[in-house]
């Protein structure tokens, strides 16, 4: 029971990090009908500059700020400078420049801040462990949750709640007719993409203390991004929060519980082996059934 | 946002996509004369000896390579220029070759389990067990269109990748040195001249083969399908069968061209399946001109090329590897054969 609970918190936790990035990239894609690969250096982008301002400043939250800044200005360069010129043209050429963009950036950290990877520490006042129902939790995990859950109901806010989110809905639809209502659509369009920065960048902050900052770091959960996606279906909020737990617990229960499934069968060197391997596995085999059973996800838009 | 419901229905969506921008359908080279794919086979039959002349011998590595991916960019090539299925996920195929042939190989000389050095059968079976994944992740991701297509073969890439990671008995992560190449009867392949033109000739036969898939009725079905899927649905054809015959083809080609890149590195490693080699694939794909079939090859020269050249002057060539490549979507968007054409549009 202990074990669940426990597992189910990292789920959550998991799957509020992906939350984070999957909501900005499911944005963009809705407004801008950008497929973006870059999203995953934005994470990268805002996990180097944190831990670059934390080992300065030796100030989490000044480095947080720091980080979150940086990658919503590093998007809003790549908004104005290419992606821009991409509206129109078909996603092959959105794939190849956005990779372009990726393999710039991977190389541009390095010749930023060396080839050496970074660390970034979890901040002393989010050290330790509470007790929850008899399980003792870090702190820091938890703190990730809240975040998230505050990242859901901001954003929601934001676009049910105030003009600027009336504007972004709109423009999901009717971008022409936003124009000539008088709302700087360019603009608009710029705010959003770097909101999505923002948010991955926040991701790749919070994230860092449990990963390596290193190039490339983003990569794995810019496609983690992609299967929520599929999963939740493209252009929906709402999609994207439900895949991103779904994926997150999914991809928990699956290590924990499958090599013991396993272990029921084989002997436990073995079922180490086939178990993980299959518990990695558990997060493609919950996007094949939704292909299987809803090919345009949960909340996908409807065909034609 | 786009909350309304969806009817369970799997009839691929038309151009419209889910966003509001109306993509632009994908801009396809026209297919380049015979005299052009004679010509780029001739320049590539003649580079390694140019190369010699020219006191540039040690580049016959690289062109080797850049022949094998050359391969597989062709397949790729024939499912997103004619089929209009863009496939970020070729890699995978790559890499289910190479370990394929590469297995075999390993086991063979280790003297544990299953194992071959015979070309004739470790290639084949490395196209074979292309086909069969390509038919698996191929009718999946089939159920989908446009740019949903896009993200369910990249996190299949992703899958295969983190499996060929987990394989400890072949190096896990790391890879593993092979002691040797395949044997191909008389010929020896370890002098890596003759390996040159072994990929060359099969190089031929994959074009030759794609031309005539190209002309055949498949690939009529193909290509129209690809400009009006539910137009071709409603007279009757049954267009998902013939993508998914493309896809299975080009995943068992992209295997062999896995099965010669183990050969020529003569190392066994998961990163000829990483997600970026997909993406380059593409590259290569829309720098020689999509939907030119030759143009893969001229790409993945262009792109070795561009590639050595970046590495010869600065060590960040991934940089500037990254800025060509925005460069050249933004400003030639034919790819090398649309330069050498002009704009035609007649496919």
């Amino acid at each position: 029971m202990e074990l669940f609970l426990e597992q189910t918190l990292n789920g959550l936790q998991a799957g509020f990090t992906l939350l984070m990035i999957s909501s900005g990239l499911t944005l963009i894609f809705g407004m801008l009908g950008i497929l973006n690969l870059a999203h995953g250096s934005l994470f990268m982008i805002g996990a180097f500059v944190a831990a670059d301002v934390a080992a300065r400043t030796g100030n989490f939250l000044v480095a947080l700020l720091a980080g979150v800044a940086g990658a919503a200005l590093a998007g809003i360069l790549m908004e104005t400078l290419v992606i821009r010129f991409l509206y129109q043209r078909d996603h092959l050429d959105q794939v190849l420049a956005t990779l372009g963009l990726v393999l710039m950036a991977n190389q541009g950290v390095q010749m930023v801040w060396g080839i050496a990877p970074r660390t970034l520490a979890r901040p002393s006042w989010l050290e330790g462990s509470v007790s929850l129902f008899g399980l003792q939790y870090p702190i820091y995990r938890l703190a990730i949750i809240l975040a998230g859950i505050a990242t859901v109901v901001v954003l929601w806010a934001l676009i049910n709640r105030t003009k600027v989110g009336m504007w972004i809905l709109a423009g999901n639809t009717h971008r022409e007719l936003l124009g000539a209502l008088g709302v700087n659509v360019t603009l608009l369009y710029t705010g959003v993409f770097a909101l999505g920065a923002a948010l991955a960048g926040f991701a790749g902050v919070v994230s860092s203390p449990y990963l390596t900052v290193e190039a490339g770091m983003g990569d794995n959960f810019l496609i983690l991004s992609f299967v929520v996606i599929v999963i939740g279906g493209i252009g929906s909020i709402k999609g994207a929060v439900y895949g991103s737990l779904i994926l997150g617990l999914a991809d928990a229960w699956g290590q924990t519980y499958l090599p013991m499934l396993v272990g029921e069968f084989t002997d436990p060197s073995t079922a180490a082996a086939i178990g993980s391997s299959l518990g990695s596995a558990s997060i493609y085999l919950a996007m094949v059934v939704v292909l299987l059973v809803r090919p345009r996800g949960l909340y996908g838009a409807p065909s034609g | 946002m786009a909350d309304r419901d969806d009817t369970p229905d799997e009839t691929p969506e038309t151009g419209r996509e889910a966003g509001p921008e109306t993509a632009a359908p994908i801009a396809v080279t026209s297919r380049l004369p015979l005299v052009v794919t004679v010509a780029v086979l001739v320049l590539v039959a003649a580079a390694p000896l140019v190369a010699d002349a020219v006191g540039f011998s040690y580049l016959l590595g690289t062109l080797t390579r850049a022949v094998i991916l050359g391969m597989a960019a062709v397949a790729l090539d024939y499912v997103v220029g004619y089929g209009g299925l863009v496939s970020l996920g070729h890699a995978m195929f790559l890499g289910t070759g190479a370990y394929t042939a590469g297995i075999l190989l390993f086991q063979y000389a280790e003297g544990t389990g299953l194992g071959t050095d015979q070309a004739l059968v470790a290639w084949p079976a490395a196209m074979l067990v292309g086909a069969v994944l390509g038919w698996a992740f191929g009718a999946l991701a089939l159920r989908t269109r446009g740019v949903y297509f896009i993200m369910v073969t990249l996190a299949f890439n992703q899958m295969m990748f983190f499996l060929f990671n987990s394989l400890a008995a072949y190096g896990g992560d790391d890879g593993v040195r092979l002691s040797g190449r395949n044997r191909l009867g008389p010929l020896s392949l370890e002098d890596d001249l003759v390996f040159y033109y072994v990929c060359v000739v099969l190089l031929v036969v994959v074009l030759v083969v794609f031309n005539r898939l190209v002309r055949s009725p498949s690939g009529w079905l193909l290509r129209a399908a690809r400009d009006n899927e539910p137009r071709l649905r409603s007279v009757g054809a049954r267009t998902r069968r013939h993508q998914l015959t493309a896809f299975v083809l080009s995943a068992s080609v992209a295997s062999l061209a896995g099965a010669l890149a183990v050969n020529e590195s003569q190392f066994l490693s998961p990163a000829i399946s990483h997600w970026t080699q997909s993406g380059e694939l593409l590259v290569m794909v829309i720098i020689g001109g999509v939907g030119s079939l030759v143009g893969g090859v001229l790409g993945s020269f262009g792109l070795l090329v561009l590639e050595e050249l970046a590495i010869e002057f600065t060590g960040n060539w991934q940089f500037f590897v990254g800025l060509g490549l925005i460069m050249i979507v933004l400003l030639a968007r034919r790819g090398l054969a649309g330069l050498l054409l002009g704009r035609r549009r007649n496919v």
